[in-house]
């Protein structure tokens, strides 16, 4: 099969969706002539011209407003913010405004909006742009939130997401652009609320999103040197969750490990520890819940730091590794 | 019960920290919210509260002491109580597991399964398979940390009800031997079951005539055995190759007939030798088996009695017992097993008649024996016991 | 004066029907029968009268929490807003928004909206759409307070609608107070328009209270936007008569600067004009409000009599279903 990088794969599927309905655009900054902040948008500038591929002030509260606006006149807009730090300047127009329109409007409204967000530390971009707020998003009624974690599922998700007719917004860690893998030729989807098991065994589920997946797999292969099996889930929609899939793992295991990159406090990992707390997989735990997150402090700048504060396959093998003494 | 006052964890970075000043002394007594004690941190001057009321009970770190975050400072309790004597000094906070993690905060340590006297710990799995097969957590020991019960604990313990009253015998020495010869015995050989049924009329009859014959015999009735350890006797003089040892490289065959004539004690077996059987008369051999069995169940019986047998009789005829498969003394090649004796309608004479019969069982150990010459031999005892007057003597 | 009677009486009628409804909400509110809160367009019926009767149907408006003028004007169901305000199952929401989220899509309002100031990035989606998408001659009108003129999504929801030349009318209420604070204290400048400069756009401060001027003005907006223009800001200077909310005890103002107000409000101005002009009689005068007090009384009675939603609807409506992508 053909090897894509995520950022290809991105490109990929917005150029299908633009073809395939002309009520898609892209809002953005930098979207336009540069390509995108990760060269996500390249070439589509050139193709499908300023009306559809539109370059953008530094505006957030009206990206994400203006998405939500075209959006209840019948367009099915894209809008990136270049970093998910600067959801805080779009929060009110997504969390007040495009979650809740439908519902307060007693059903009588549609927001087929999609916002892209790059996310994630690693690259000495410091505490202001390496964040990861998918938490807060996911508290939120009324959002659907996506995060894959290789390129076919980044290209499946984004045009899962751009044919769905709610506010559904895609977290791409942006460690992941550069990376490549395998991405099938031809017309795909990756459904929403539909989780993947990344790496089938029998000893110990993981539950990992974004880089983390990655760092999982291969925790996983030094863990089967020691005859350790390890199952890597992957959710790839944080909501709607896959919440069968992830029960029906650790019933098979007795054994959950969380892992992502977001700090552990109020984070995703509490929501899938409770969930599977609230379970029928709960009389299967065998070892107590463990979960691999960052430490509750800012993103530091220095490498040194960052290396420490970003969750590695160490740790996620000492977690592992704890469910089974 | 008396409380532990720790150095305090006051920051995130903190490691260890400076007993500056004790503002409770040993006897003091401490009411909640007061500060005890007075600590430098890397950072600041801070005034220690205690969360209890009672009286200062011990101070075990001195002023002008830095320890680590977690280190027991002191004791509190009620006036007059005893301080607890702990093993070792130790934080209350376990290290990670792994010494390649980074401080907790990363890494995250396996917390300490806090005491609960009277609660069980167990993960849900445990409790659930425990409950699937009635088994009750009190009576499990857990490998988990702490303790805790695992499912793989429950595992071991496939009890659906409580053992029924019982009491446990000692295994004696005797008890151990046995078990360990005849298992190996057992094991080693080939063990084959040649099975015959004897019409013992003749014989009995025969019996009966000494009994009246012998007038100093009388009250000592000659049984059957004597009979059979003579029949074995001279069934083993035209057939040597049962008389033998199998000692793995070679068999050895013995010149003389030293027949093992097991007898049952309290505690177990044992079996000793009538020495050249064959050449014994029928009323030596009577004689010879009920002065060591006289002796076995005295416990007066030297082992020396016990050894270099050639051939083992085991006889059960004093129970209902009919054919049976006794085990092979090692290193003999064969046994000879005795039942008892029944009477069922035989034909006699070609008559239907009331027949006594007999069952033998031969077992013979087909590393050293093949089945034809074991056959014959079981078959020579079989005809000697049917004409039993050319047993006398 | 040169508009026909015709849309004259529209404009008068428009402002009754307005002050007609909000009267009698807040008797309703203060009788306890509307719960949470209502925000009353008491006195500022020129400026949603004079802009909105101008309208298409397929034009979008974006509104407030004071947004019950804008809703009436734009032709708005009595009886659906009275419901919704009742948090009946009949209403707008099916009783899941209330006052301030009342909308109506066929009539291109866009919903009330609980945020200031967050009406106009959404105004400015939906100029996008109408430029880039639909490609229409259809337009937008945003209407804010002097209050989300401070706020950041003004400057932003500006600042991109001049850039992008997009079919908007943005339209400041500027009615003097905002909450409880005198826009005299929270806003540097007088005129509000003069910010419109800081995007290049046209920014015009008007009388608010004078429904003719507030026509012309917003004719030529109107034209303006659906020939391509762009954008404009109107600045409709007026007066809040009532409190910021229906029990508001008002404190940060005196009663007498209230007082004086009434004398100003925009129905008995333009009623005097209009009896001058003979457009109107008394009798003809007496006869529309009776009608627009009957219709509001009708639509009192429909939310009394309407039931409530049944509990389960808590939990719908929360997303559309996905169909299985094909369309």
């Amino acid at each position: 099969m053909r090897e894509l990088t995520t950022s290809q794969a991105i490109n990929e599927a917005l150029v299908e969706e633009l073809e395939r309905d002309p009520r898609v655009f892209l809002i953005g900054e930098d979207i336009g002539l540069h390509g995108g902040a990760f060269a996500v948008t390249k070439g589509l500038f050139q193709r499908f011209g300023p009306k559809r591929i539109r370059n953008t002030p530094i505006s957030e509260a009206v990206i994400a407003g203006s998405a939500v606006g075209a959006a209840l006149v019948g367009a099915r807009p894209v809008a990136e913010l270049m970093y998910i730090d600067f959801l805080t300047l779009a929060m009110d127009q997504i969390v007040n405004q495009g979650a809740k329109v439908k519902y307060m409007f007693g059903g009588k409204a549609r927001v087929p909006v999609v916002v892209r967000m790059p996310f994630g530390a690693g690259r000495a971009n410091a505490a202001q742009h390496s964040q990861s707020l998918e938490a807060w998003l996911c508290h939120v009624p009324g959002l659907k939130v996506v995060m894959p974690s290789t390129p076919a599922d980044a290209k499946g998700l984004l045009k899962s997401a751009i044919r769905d007719d709610n506010m559904v917004l895609v977290l791409e860690n942006k460690h992941l652009y550069f990376q490549k893998g395998p991405v099938p030729e031809g017309e795909y989807l990756v459904p929403l609320g539909v989780a993947d098991i990344k790496r089938p065994g029998k000893d110990i589920t993981v539950v990992a999103t974004g880089r983390l997946v990655g760092v999982a797999l291969s925790a996983a292969e030094t863990l089967s040197k020691d005859g350790i099996d390890v199952e890597v889930l992957d959710p790839r929609t944080l909501y709607p969750l896959d919440t069968k899939a992830i029960i029906a793992s650790v019933k098979k295991t007795g054994r959950l490990v969380t892992a992502h990159e977001a700090v552990k406090r109020f984070g995703f990992g509490a929501e899938i520890a409770a969930m599977i707390a609230e379970s029928e997989a709960f009389d299967y735990l065998d070892a107590p819940i463990q979960r691999v997150a960052a430490p509750e402090v800012p993103v530091p700048f220095s490498k040194s730091l960052e290396d420490l504060f970003l969750p590695d396959a160490p740790k996620v093998i000492a977690a592992c590794r704890r469910t089974l003494v | 019960m008396a409380s532990e006052i720790i150095m305090p964890q006051m920051g995130l970075t903190m490691e260890t920290g400076t007993v500056l000043q004790w503002l409770k002394q040993v006897g003091d007594p401490v009411r909640r919210d007061e500060a005890v004690l007075e600590i430098e941190t890397d950072k600041t001057t801070v005034e220690v509260t205690i969360d209890v009321d009672g009286v200062m009970l011990a101070i075990v770190v001195p002023a002008g002491t830095e320890v680590s975050v977690g280190t027991r400072l002191a004791w509190v309790g009620q006036a007059g109580e005893a301080v607890p004597r702990a093993p070792e000094d130790t934080a209350p906070m376990p290290p990670p597991r792994t010494a390649t993690l980074a401080p907790d905060l990363i890494a995250g340590a396996i917390p300490t399964p806090v005491e609960a006297p009277g609660r069980v710990r167990a993960t849900p799995a445990a409790r659930a398979k425990a409950r699937a097969i009635g088994v009750d957590l009190a009576d499990l020991a857990g490998t988990g940390p702490g303790g805790r019960i695992q499912a793989r604990d429950i595992g071991a313990a496939r009890v659906s009800r409580p053992i029924s009253p019982h009491r446990d015998l000692p295994i004696s020495g005797m008890r151990r031997v046995i078990a360990e010869r005849l298992s190996r015995a057992f094991h080693d050989s080939v063990p084959v079951l040649l099975t015959t049924e004897v019409a013992v009329d003749r014989a009995r009859d025969l019996l009966g005539r000494i009994a009246t014959d012998s007038p100093e015999r009388a009250g000592r009735k000659i049984g059957y055995l004597p009979l059979i350890v003579k029949a074995a006797a001279m069934a083993l003089r035209a057939h040597p190759r049962l008389n033998a040892h199998w000692l793995g490289d070679t068999i050895r065959l013995f010149d003389e007939i030293d027949i093992g004539v097991a007898v049952s004690l309290e505690g177990g077996l044992v079996v000793p030798v009538l020495r050249r059987a064959d050449r014994l008369a029928l009323a030596e051999i009577a004689a010879g088996i009920t002065a060591l069995a006289d002796k076995a169940r005295q416990g007066s019986l030297p082992s020396v009695e016990m050894e270099g047998g050639t051939f083992t009789i085991s006889n059960l005829g004093g129970y209902r017992v009919g054919f049976f498969m006794p085990v092979i003394n090692p290193p003999q090649v064969a046994i000879l097993g005795v039942g008892r004796v029944v009477s069922r309608p035989g034909i006699l004479d070609g008559q239907i008649r009331a027949v006594s019969v007999l069952p033998l069982s031969l077992v013979f150990d087909h590393r050293a024996v093949d089945g034809t010459p074991a056959a014959a031999f079981l078959d020579a005892i079989g005809a000697a016991l049917g004409e039993p007057e050319q047993l006398l003597g | 004066m040169n508009l026909e009677r015709a849309v004259l009486l529209r404009l008068y009628e428009t402002m009754v029907r307005i002050r007609t409804f909000e009267q009698r909400a807040e008797q309703l509110f203060l009788d306890k029968k509307i719960p949470g809160f209502i925000h009353l367009y008491v006195g500022e019926e020129a400026i949603a009268a004079g802009l909105i009767t101008q309208l298409r149907d397929d034009d979008y408006l974006t509104s407030t929490h004071r947004g019950h003028g804008h809703m009436l004007a734009k032709g708005g169901d009595s009886k659906w807003m009275m419901a919704e305000l009742f948090g009946k199952a009949a209403g707008y929401c099916k009783g899941k928004g209330g006052s301030m989220h009342i909308m109506d899509f066929s009539l291109g309002v866009l919903g009330a909206n609980g945020e200031v100031a967050a009406g106009i990035p959404i105004a400015a989606g939906a100029g996008m759409a109408i430029r880039m998408i639909k490609k229409s001659d259809q337009v937008v009108a945003c209407f804010f307070g002097d209050g989300a003129s401070n706020r950041g999504a003004f400057h932003e929801g500006l600042n991109w609608a001049a850039v992008y030349r997009l079919p908007i009318i943005f339209v400041v209420e500027h009615n003097a107070y905002a909450s409880t604070m005198p826009t005299t204290e929270s806003t540097p400048v007088k005129d509000i328009a003069i910010r419109a400069q800081g995007y290049a756009m046209e920014g015009v401060s008007i009388d608010g209270n004078d429904v003719l001027q507030v026509y012309q003005t917003a004719q030529a907006a109107i034209q303006k936007a659906r020939g391509g223009g762009g954008p404009t800001l109107i600045e409709a200077k007026t007066y809040r008569l009532k409190g910021h909310y229906v029990g508001d005890p008002q404190k940060y103002r005196d009663p007498q600067e209230v007082e004086t107000h009434w004398r100003d409000e925009p129905i008995g101005r333009f009623e005097r004009l209009l009896l001058d002009e003979q457009i109107l009689s008394h009798e003809t005068r007496r006869a529309i409000w009776e009608r627009y007090e009957a219709e509001i009384e009708a639509a009192v009675r429909f939310a009394e009599e309407g039931a409530y939603p049944q509990p389960s609807e808590a939990l719908t409506d929360l997303f559309v279903v996905d169909t299985g992508y094909d369309y």
